[in-house]
């Protein structure tokens, strides 16, 4: 069994407490018009190419088995309908400019990179945390790594949308810490609008999550313009839920807008941006419900 | 008040240069030394709360050169002149890098030191002790006439708490916290602008200070504090002045106290380009000071080092040094930890090992000029371990040749510099009535040699063993010809190498274990190894900016360098490619034990500013700091860059006056560096 992951980072700090390192697993059910993460969107293995790396050197076009690579006058690029993924023009690519989102692991194989970090987990209090894309779209494969990290005594923290059934989180209940619940509107129309898919089992979950007792911590991505309304909304329910241990609103930047011209992605990013002041704003209301809120930016 | 012009005074101190016959070279020093104090220049600025301005800095300094010139025909008499031209290998004496014994400078004073001497004097029965207690005790009383010299100045200043203290310390020992204060700035003066040196430490300043610190009313010391910190920086020392807080006591206990707290407090609210502080780390050591120095370092105040009390400790114990003296220890530079009563010099040799693999592949020849450098081999090696095994073998020449370089300059110490201020503060000087440098009269007369470009040559020697002996993609008599000819026409091999090739600093074990066995084969050829002052030699892995000037010097490496771009620094990954982020970086930086590397290894973490933010960021970086320790790192420092602001400070250096980074062993303005470095930086801080 492997599990397709995006990418791998270290010394993270903002998935939960202490230093961690945060797994990015590639494909998701949602396709939220702000997403921070293109590559992880597709379940699949996906080219990237990165302008500013590119020399034009041609390599990527001479070993092509099947032409699917050209230049233009600022760099490579891929004829998709030609290309059969063999990732030869990635492995030869010289400065890194065509890349690979998405590498196969086995449980074994991700646990040992994992544990490379566990003496800074130990001394921050931090751990791994597993996120995506949607992590919990893998299911089969993120128990068996979530149950082999808990058995090693590494904390496991869960990055998810909620948009899974039920009886995945009772999977994944006994190997989590903190199960990080996103949180994008509470009005299933203008959840539907901003990410494709209703909320009703997302809510549902969430309910689900707080009446077994787990640790949770909201995550509610502010996009100004689009669901900056649902605040309110949000803020009331999750203080009707209770056993909510922090709601964090993240803020919204557009730094990922390269990504998606490098993964030939239709760029759906918002105009604008969050401003710290938004933040602190929709902060405040949700304080006002007596939920412990923090702003994304330096929390 | 009269004085005499800089120019004036230069001129009378060159009269005392030997010109070809021997010369006394205590006599004269001490002739210079009391000129100087009896005639230079000194001034009270207005803000100043304790004397700090004279204008000697550089008088005695000028002669070294000029008596240590004489001896480069016995370095080309050894074959020695082409590896130090090539940058292969230099040697030389260094007169900086260590401490006073302030205990007893703060405890006696200039007039009990004067008074001590005077005791030794009397009871010396051997004339040549005589001779040095009658020289020490003839600058010391220079000393004490230069101080009250000071306080007339201060009185008609109008500065009548300065006089007062001034004429004091003429006549008595230090007996109060401003006076012990004031002792300390006028030790330093005497010791950099008078006798000729610099970079020497302030020493374990908590410790010092603390029982006269906490005789005064709190409000009135800290204030004090301030003052003393900033009349340090006025100093402006090169390379900053190094301060130590931290540490254990004989028994292990932590000698963090109030004090420490305290100078932490003032070295974050005091605006100090010229000193540099080191928090010495025990494993007991209070969680909360490490967190408040990060959080400085955080706000921008780069220039905090954190070193490893254990390690430093366990390394001078193993170089010799006894346990009470080990424990006393004090940081005489950027990294370097020298034992109490030990003379450190810690940056005499030094061997570039990516140029001994530049030899090793070119038949013992320096690929840029073509003259010998290394020893002779036949340029062909069937295996990987049989390159490496040459060019081990180099390196062990290199370092070979560095000491002999060194020795033949520690030789001459008696002909090229003394130091009776500094050498009147040793018990060991006193008891053996010598001069520290002329005649090795310390406890422990070590020297050291610092190996540079560790990273680079690991790098470079991965990229080997993959390209030629596993992929066997290229030949490695093709390779060198590449190198040669500087990677030209070989652009996408070049960049393949350095961007997709294994690395260190990305805690890769097969790549790491290299690093190893490079720093254990250094360790055995330097460390302990007897020197020509009855001594031995210390090994260090820092490269601080001489890595510019060695790169310059070094052909394209095979990890992907171009012919004179920098080497890489200090203990640290090659810029760019700690990949994997701080804790890979710190893991292949620890791969190896660090009491190898007693005259100190040190690695630089860059970190974006936005990913140590908040209390998690704060957790993080303590976690890089403990878990470094725990895996036996002996000094760690960090650059917390925000690109924006250094993009901003490079277009506009006018908005942005007070912007530092810390280069590699100290602190500098970065409206103060070159563009090229300007761009590294920036380079570094981007994530």
């Amino acid at each position: 069994m492997k599990g397709m992951i995006s990418g791998i980072k270290r010394m993270e700090i903002h998935d939960g407490d202490g230093l961690r390192t945060t797994v990015f697993f590639k494909g998701c059910p949602l396709k939220c018009i702000w997403c921070h993460n293109p590559e992880s969107i597709d379940y699949h293995k996906q080219i990237a190419i990165i302008k500013n790396k590119c020399i034009l050197c041609g390599t990527c076009r001479s070993v092509c088995p099947h032409g699917a690579v050209y230049l233009t006058d600022k760099c490579s690029q891929i004829d998709f309908s030609k290309c059969v993924k063999c990732f030869d023009c990635v492995n030869t690519c010289p400065t890194g400019a065509m890349t690979l989102y998405g590498k196969e692991y086995t449980v074994n194989e991700l646990v040992d990179i994992l544990m490379q970090d566990e003496p800074f987990f130990k001394n921050s209090g931090g751990g791994v945390t597993l996120s995506g894309g949607e992590c919990l779209a893998q299911p089969d494969f993120v128990v068996e790594l979530a149950k082999e990290l808990y058995q090693k005594d590494i904390r496991v923290n869960i990055d998810t949308c909620g948009f899974v059934k039920q009886e995945i989180f009772d999977r994944m209940i006994p190997y989590t810490d903190v199960f990080l619940y996103d949180m994008k509107a509470f009005d299933t129309f203008v959840h539907k609008q901003c990410t494709g898919q209703g909320n009703e089992i997302i809510l549902r979950n969430l309910k689900y999550l707080v009446k077994k007792g787990c640790k949770i911590e909201i995550r509610y991505p502010l996009v100004m313009g689009y669901n900056d309304k649902e605040c309110e909304k949000i803020a009331k329910f999750l203080s009707s839920l209770g056993g909510i241990t922090k709601v964090k609103v993240l803020q919204y930047h557009k730094f990922a807008g390269s990504r998606y011209d490098a993964l030939g992605m239709v760029n759906t990013l918002p105009d604008t941006e969050t401003t710290y002041d938004d933040i602190e704003h929709a902060v405040n209301i949700l304080k006002s419900y007596g939920l412990n809120a923090v702003n994304g930016i330096n929390n | 008040m009269p004085y005499m012009e800089y120019a004036k005074m230069l001129e009378f101190v060159k009269s005392n240069i030997d010109k070809g016959n021997e010369i006394d070279v205590l006599k004269a020093d001490c002739n210079n030394i009391e000129f100087i104090l009896d005639n230079c220049e000194m001034t009270i600025p207005k803000e100043n709360v304790f004397f700090a301005n004279v204008n000697c800095d550089g008088l005695q300094g000028a002669i070294i050169w000029e008596r240590a010139a004489k001896f480069k025909k016995e370095i080309v008499k050894a074959g020695l002149d082409v590896g130090i031209e090539t940058k292969a290998y230099t040697g030389i004496f260094d007169f900086s890098h260590t401490s006073a014994e302030w205990e007893t400078v703060v405890a006696e004073g200039i007039y009990g030191i004067k008074e001590r001497l005077e005791k030794y004097l009397a009871i010396a029965k051997d004339l040549k002790k005589q001779r040095f207690y009658s020289e020490c005790l003839r600058v010391y009383n220079a000393a004490l006439r230069f101080i009250k010299r000071a306080g007339g100045i201060a009185e008609k200043c109008g500065k009548n708490e300065m006089a007062k203290g001034l004429y004091n310390l003429c006549e008595n020992r230090p007996g109060n916290l401003f006076e012990v204060m004031q002792t300390m700035i006028i030790f330093y003066i005497l010791q950099h602008m008078v006798e000729g040196t610099y970079l020497r430490t302030l020493g374990r300043l908590d410790k010092l200070l603390y029982p006269y610190y906490v005789r005064e009313e709190r409000q009135y010391a800290k204030s004090m504090l301030h003052n003393f910190l900033k009349e340090i920086d006025r100093l402006k020392a090169p390379s900053n002045i190094p301060l130590a807080i931290g540490g254990t006591d004989e028994n292990g206990h932590s000698m963090v106290n109030q004090l420490s707290y305290d100078i932490l407090d003032a070295y974050h609210k005091v605006p100090t380009v010229n000193t540099k502080l080191h928090l010495l780390c025990s494993r007991n050591i209070p969680n909360d000071i490490v967190e408040k120095a990060l959080i400085g370092i955080r706000e921008g105040k780069n220039s905090i080092v954190f070193i490893s009390d254990e390690k430093a400790i366990e390394a001078l114990k193993k170089l010799g040094a006894k346990h009470e003296d080990a424990v006393n220890y004090h940081v005489v530079g950027c990294y370097e930890c020298g034992a109490a009563g030990e003379l450190t010099c810690s940056c005499n040799a030094r061997v570039n090992i990516p140029k001994a693999l530049e030899v090793a592949l070119n038949k013992g020849k320096d690929m840029l000029t073509g003259k010998k450098v290394g020893l002779d081999n036949n340029g062909v090696f069937n295996t990987f371990e049989e390159l490496y095994d040459e060019f081990e073998r180099q390196l062990k020449y290199f370092t070979e040749c560095a000491m002999k370089a060194t020795d033949i300059y520690e030789q001459h110490y008696k002909e090229i510099h003394s130091a009776p201020i500094l050498s009147a503060t040793y018990l060991s000087a006193m008891e053996k009535g010598g001069d520290l440098y002329c005649d090795y009269a310390a406890k422990y007369n070590n020297s050291s040699l610092n190996a540079i470009g560790l990273a680079t040559a690991v790098d470079s020697l991965a990229a080997i063993r993959k390209l030629v002996y596993e992929d066997k993609t290229v030949r490695l008599a093709e390779l060198t010809e590449i190198l040669k000819k500087n990677w030209e026409g070989n652009e996408k091999l070049r960049l393949t190498i350095k961007n997709k090739f294994p690395k260190f600093g990305v805690g890769n074990n097969h790549v790491d274990k290299l690093a190893k066995s490079i720093v254990e084969t250094l360790s055995r050829n330097v460390n302990g190894k007897p020197n020509a002052k009855g001594g031995v030699y210390r090994l260090g892995t820092f490269s601080i900016d001489w890595r510019w000037e060695f790169g310059k010097f070094t052909a394209a490496s095979a990890d992907g360098r171009l012919h004179g771009e920098p080497l890489s620094q200090n203990t640290s990954a090659t810029f760019g490619m700690d990949k994997e982020g701080a804790t890979a970086h710190i893991l292949s930086v620890t791969s190896f034990d660090s009491v190898n590397t007693p005259n100190g290894s040190i690695v630089d973490l860059d970190l974006h500013s936005s990913s140590v933010v908040g209390k998690n960021g704060l957790k993080a970086l303590i976690a890089t700091v403990k878990t470094y320790f725990e895996r036996g790192g002996l000094a760690i420092h960090y650059n917390i860059l925000d690109t924006e602001t250094l993009k901003k400070a490079k277009k506009n250096p006018k908005d942005y006056p007070n912007l530092q980074v810390r280069l590699c062993g100290w602190n500098v303005l970065f409206s103060s560096l070159s563009d090229k470095e300007k761009d590294e930086f920036i380079a570094r801080s981007v994530r």
